[in-house]
């Protein structure tokens, strides 16, 4: 459900469709961002963020807001070495290698769990179906990152153990 | 749920389609952009026959809106006119689909005469249609003509299988599998057993090989079935699948996904430009996708299999319509898979 007072998403005109840089035949197979704002899709479609375009005049009373996802490009234009640097290693990052592309969807997706951002869980959601892989593994993944986090923080009890030692009689 | 618009096809008919699809830019105003307009044939070199609507499944995503209900069938005088076009054209390839093709009375006369041509043909399968009382002897006949059997299996599990094509399909698809198996199918040699992906929900198909190495090393795994290749394909945003993606407010993203994803490659490769298909009632279209949408072909080309000419359909000038972002989009979709 949309928040009151906001168009909801499937509502909104978007912005114009762009050509998006599309290389033929290169070896860019995992999409990346412009700076311009653009999401750029890979060759496996695989994109790592959503395309949906924000439209101009949309209110902004919200965080999260998930067309704001294809405004990430805008990170690159105060910064431009620095966000070129980023897409290159994230574009490399999710190549296939020792790992396959399905398996690398499949912890990004536990680690956008734990980091708890919806833009990325929506994404590698996405991703990891596209992939091949199925909910009973898309689940498992998210149970490692939930119980690792929820190990980090029993693991500090140890912590807690040693400040109560030291402090106690 | 959106609504609906009523626009003319080029037949005149009229065909629901969603209001919100004049947002997008045109695909002719694509193609343009990057040289490739207008689109045209560049031969014929796959005859595709759809034989009819029949078929024993309902699965929820079929461009055809095929099932047991559909009394849309190729009558043997158009089957016979089909191949006599046939004869006139270099197609090496003669690739038969529906419904489920094979319950078509005269898909055994398509074969054998198509055969008798020296042509190479394609059954494009459901599976479950081998199992079938009146169908005992039909794998065998398949072996016998070495047709190639394209057959649909969109994941490895039942749940994901059942959910797009019915309930219990999947466990008789596997049992189909292995009965062609052990004809011979899927080994590497003349039986060729290729597997077609279609995504079980509104995204894309992912990387083809990584999929076919996914479904080689599971379907071995868990069912000691084999097959060949695996080809995926993009889900068409028409009939059954269109009716999907407006229930579930999925449309407009879908398309957004397809649109964005246009790769000139994958257009300059499009099926259409190498394959004339033919409804079950002899009119001739540019693909299948086109057939479900009435569009024949057009631009001056004969629209009907007896008016057959190989020299103005070789070349001719292709009718397209925002559902061909589904063939361009990334590795571009096609009845034989990816082509870009």
């Amino acid at each position: 459900m949309a928040p009151s007072g906001v168009a909801p998403f499937w509502m909104s005109p978007y912005g114009p469709v762009l050509d998006v840089a599309w290389q033929v035949g290169g070896s860019d197979a995992h999409g990346g961002f412009t700076a311009d704002g653009y999401s750029r899709p890979p060759v496996s479609f695989g994109i790592a963020f959503g395309v949906r375009l924000a439209a101009e005049g949309d209110q902004v009373s919200h965080y999260y807001e998930d067309h704001d996802l294809s405004r990430f490009g805008e990170m690159g234009r105060n910064a431009p070495e620095l966000w070129d640097k980023f897409n290159d290693w994230y574009q490399a990052t999710f190549k296939e290698g020792s790992l396959t592309g399905r398996e690398k969807a499949l912890i990004a997706l536990g680690v956008a769990h734990a980091l708890q951002c919806p833009y990325c869980i929506d994404a590698w959601s996405q991703e990891c179906l596209e992939k091949g892989s199925n909910l009973d593994q898309m689940t498992e993944a998210v149970h490692v990152a939930a119980a690792i986090r929820g190990g980090a923080a029993l693991v500090h009890g140890v912590q807690m153990r040693k400040r109560n030692d030291e402090l106690s009689m | 749920m959106e609504a609906l618009l009523e626009l003319p096809t080029r037949n005149g008919r009229r065909a629901p389609r969603p209001v919100s699809e004049q947002r997008f830019p045109s695909f002719d105003s694509r193609l343009a952009r990057h040289g490739l307009h207008p689109l045209r044939a560049t031969g014929i070199e796959v005859f595709q026959i759809n034989v009819g609507k029949l078929c024993n499944q309902t699965c929820r995503h079929c461009h055809v809106d095929a099932g047991p209900d559909r009394s849309e069938r190729m009558t043997r005088e158009t089957a016979e006119a089909c191949i006599r076009a046939l004869e006139r054209t270099d197609a090496h390839t003669v690739d038969i689909t529906g419904g489920a093709p094979e319950l078509n009375e005269n898909f055994r006369y398509l074969v054998d005469a198509s055969r008798a041509l020296g042509r190479h043909v394609m059954d494009r399968s459901n599976l479950t249609v081998l199992l079938l009382r009146s169908q005992a002897d039909l794998a065998g006949f398949l072996a016998e003509h070495e047709v190639e059997v394209i057959a649909s299996l969109p994941y490895f599990l039942a749940e994901r299988t059942d959910a797009q094509r019915g309930e219990g399909v999947f466990d008789r698809s596997i049992e189909a599998l292995r009965l062609l198996n052990r004809l011979g199918y899927g080994q590497g040699g003349k039986l060729r057993l290729n597997l077609v992906y279609n995504p079980t929900g509104a995204f894309l198909p992912g990387d083809q090989d990584a999929l076919e190495r996914e479904f080689k090393r599971e379907l071995d795994r868990r069912y000691r079935i084999h097959f060949d290749r695996l080809y995926t394909i993009t889900n068409m945003p028409i009939s059954r699948f269109l009716d999907f993606l407006l229930e579930s407010g999925n449309y407009e993203r879908y398309m957004e996904r397809l649109v964005n994803a246009f790769n000139p490659a994958a257009a300059e490769a499009v099926m259409c430009r190498n394959t004339l298909s033919v409804g079950w009632d002899g009119q001739l279209y540019d693909c299948d996708f086109n057939q479900m949408l009435e569009d024949t072909v057009g631009f001056g080309a004969p629209t009907h299999v007896r008016d057959f000419s190989a020299d103005l359909l070789a070349k001719r000038r292709i009718v397209t319509g925002l559902h061909c972002y589904g063939c361009t989009a990334g590795a571009g979709s096609s009845c034989g898979g990816t082509t870009a």
